[in-house]
């Protein structure tokens, strides 16, 4: 006859082997007290017999469960904060929980679980954007006296999705051509709203509330004439923001590979680009202009320009779910953009894709801005090896941006103060031909 | 060759600092002093044992002391290792005097308590008090019947009764009934006091 199988969720938990451990020697002693007739020997013995049989009579049943709240989808980058929940069948005293990210093992906390259950408020700094894993977790769960043990839980991993930040922006550069009769920009057509264009003779289809009456006492005091101000229409600008998503290197040129993850706290390009482009696209935004979003590194529809709070929370979005997509797309030729708009290409320049869209671009007559998004690099744990190919490879970059710069391709680091670059280059397109440098 | 090693340093002595993940537990332990804290119980039970009961050298007894701070420390598990030795001593030394057993018992009790929790943590594991209150208030409500049943076995066994033992023996007990009050209830405890 055989006995029936217990499924292993209705054992009884298993005995920790210390415990065990120490309850044959508490017992060992017992017995050689008995046997040698010594009550004060039995006696050193007796409280960890005692202790043991205690705690494996309260021995718990049942499975331990470990699982993250919910994080809300709208988290403000740097820190994600949710809940750790272990339940436990009646009896758990405490858990030994186990925090990984990115499989890598970031803590051991052993709580106490009064009732089986505990809630406790679990904190995860980041300074990385778009989704990410906020943390696995795992549990083990211990009886009373520590005397019992259950089964490791099944790893629960909790994802959020991370919106990028925007940085303040002061001046920003425009497109040689503005579109539109609304906007914040002069345009260079007579029209409303728009500073003064200049003072002119009446003329039909003047309005009359146009008549300057103080210019028209000076110019004509007999009133045979009449002059009315005329004003520069309003225009808009149109913005694209092309993101290189093909690439997401951290500051550590060691992990470029692929086999080594950067670190938490090193924020990579991709993360750069995310929080350029969010930067740039509320900028242009709160201007009244129109932003769309392309990404050079996915075939799908361009997030078309438009203007608006709900346009860049579009964009914001679409920033954030920007990764890198199996391998590295070819592209024949750059997407197509509405013409006269002002390109910005967010990238590491670390190959040729980016650069030569960007000329392309530049050559099709829109004004280009190449945002370098590549963190500043760690190079102190390099070999000489590894030094060598990474020299290799920043002459490489050097001479792409260098070409942009040939065909007229404005370059901006965005790791080093970029609001001065951007600035610097609003004033550059203000110029006027012709003018003094 | 000294810059293959220096990248070799560099690249071993490069350690990643962990990822900051806070979890809301309450008043923390690391896992190390609870360790160290098996040690030094385990280590306490054998230097009691050695100068008190034995009477071993003072070398002989600091190289036991140190060994079983350093073994229960390092594997809590070898805990069975001095235990088994100081009941091997009590045995073919004779009857200890009372004040003795009782400090006996409650040593061996508490290396035990300590390597069960310790056997679980690793160093940078961070155990919250509660967990170890717990503990502390079972070890001495188990502690309570145990004191008790040394003196019976003193008495049985005819333990040479010093002056003061009497005294040591009810404030020793006074102790453990206050630590069985004042530390945190049991789980049951808390489950009957929520209903």
């Amino acid at each position: 006859m055989t006995s029936p199988v217990v499924p292993a969720a209705r054992r009884p938990w298993t005995r920790a082997r210390v415990g065990v451990a120490a309850a044959f020697v508490g017992g060992g002693l017992l017995l050689a007290g008995a046997v040698t007739g010594r009550a004060d020997v039995a006696v050193l013995g007796a409280a960890p017999l005692v202790s043991a049989a205690w705690a494996s009579a309260r021995r718990p049943v049942g499975s331990v469960l470990v699982d993250a709240g919910e994080t809300g989808p709208e988290l403000p980058s740097g820190t994600l904060e949710t809940s750790l929940m272990v339940d436990g069948p009646p009896g758990t005293v405490a858990a030994l929980v186990s925090l990984r990210r990115r499989s890598r093992e970031v803590g051991e906390v052993l709580v106490a679980t009064p009732g089986g259950q505990r809630t406790l408020p679990l904190r995860v700094a980041t300074v990385r954007t778009g989704p990410q894993e906020v943390a696995t977790l795992d549990a083990q769960g211990l009886g009373g006296g520590l005397g019992s043990v259950s089964l490791p839980s099944e790893p629960r991993t909790r994802e959020a999705l991370v919106l990028p930040t925007a940085r303040p922006l002061d001046e920003l550069p425009l497109p040689p051509r503005l579109r539109g009769l609304t906007g914040s920009h002069d345009s260079r057509r007579p029209g409303e709203g728009g500073g003064l264009r200049d003072v002119h003779p009446f003329s039909p289809g003047d309005r009359l509330r146009r008549i300057d009456w103080r210019v028209t006492a000076k110019r004509a005091p007999d009133l045979h004439e009449l002059y009315v101000r005329r004003e520069q229409a309003l225009a808009e600008a149109v913005v694209m923001l092309v993101v290189d998503s093909r690439d997401d290197v951290g500051p550590d040129p060691r992990t470029w590979r692929g086999s080594l993850q950067p670190r938490a706290q090193d924020p990579t390009s991709l993360d750069l680009a995310r929080q350029a482009a969010t930067s740039v696209a509320q900028a242009y935004l709160g201007l009244g202009d129109r932003v769309g979003l392309d990404d050079l590194g996915a075939r799908r529809r361009p997030l078309t320009a438009g203007g608006g709070r709900r346009q860049l929370d579009r964009v914001r979005h679409a920033l954030a779910l920007t990764k890198p997509e199996g391998d590295p797309m070819a592209r024949v030729r750059p997407p197509q953009l509405p013409s006269g708009a002002l390109v910005l290409v967010f990238s590491t320049f670390l190959d040729d894709g980016a650069a030569q869209a960007a000329a392309q671009w530049r050559r099709a007559g829109h004004r280009v801005l190449a945002v370098d998004v590549l963190p500043t690099l760690r190079t102190r744990a390099l070999d000489d090896r590894e030094r060598l190919a990474l020299r290799l490879i920043r002459l490489a970059r050097e001479d792409r941006l260098a070409g942009l710069a040939d065909v007229d391709v404005e370059l901006v680091h965005w790791r080093d103060a970029p609001a001065v670059a951007l600035a610097g280059l609003a004033r550059r397109g203000r110029r006027r031909p012709g003018a003094a440098s | 060759m000294r810059r293959r090693l220096r990248g070799f340093v560099r690249r071993w002595l490069w350690a990643e600092p962990p990822d900051d993940v806070v979890v809301g537990v309450g008043r923390c332990v690391p896992g190390a002093v609870v360790h160290a804290a098996a040690g030094a119980a385990a280590a306490g039970l054998m230097a009691t044992f050695a100068l008190a009961v034995v009477g071993w050298p003072t070398g002989v007894a600091v190289a036991f002391v140190v060994g079983s701070f350093v073994v229960v420390a390092w594997w809590p598990g070898l805990v069975a290792m001095p235990v088994g030795l100081v009941g091997l001593g009590v045995l073919v030394d004779g009857v200890p005097p009372l004040g003795l057993l009782l400090a006996l018992v409650l040593l061996v009790h508490l290396a035990v308590v300590a390597a069960v929790l310790a056997a679980r943590l690793r160093f940078d594991t961070l155990v919250e008090w509660r967990v170890i209150g717990g503990l502390l208030r079972e070890l001495a409500v188990v502690q309570v019947g145990a004191q008790v049943l040394a003196v019976g076995a003193a008495a049985l066994a005819g333990a040479e009764l010093r002056a003061g033992d009497g005294v040591r023996a009810a404030v020793l007990l006074a102790a453990l009934v206050v630590l069985v009050v004042v530390l945190p209830r049991s789980e049951r405890g808390e489950a009957r006091r929520r209903d």
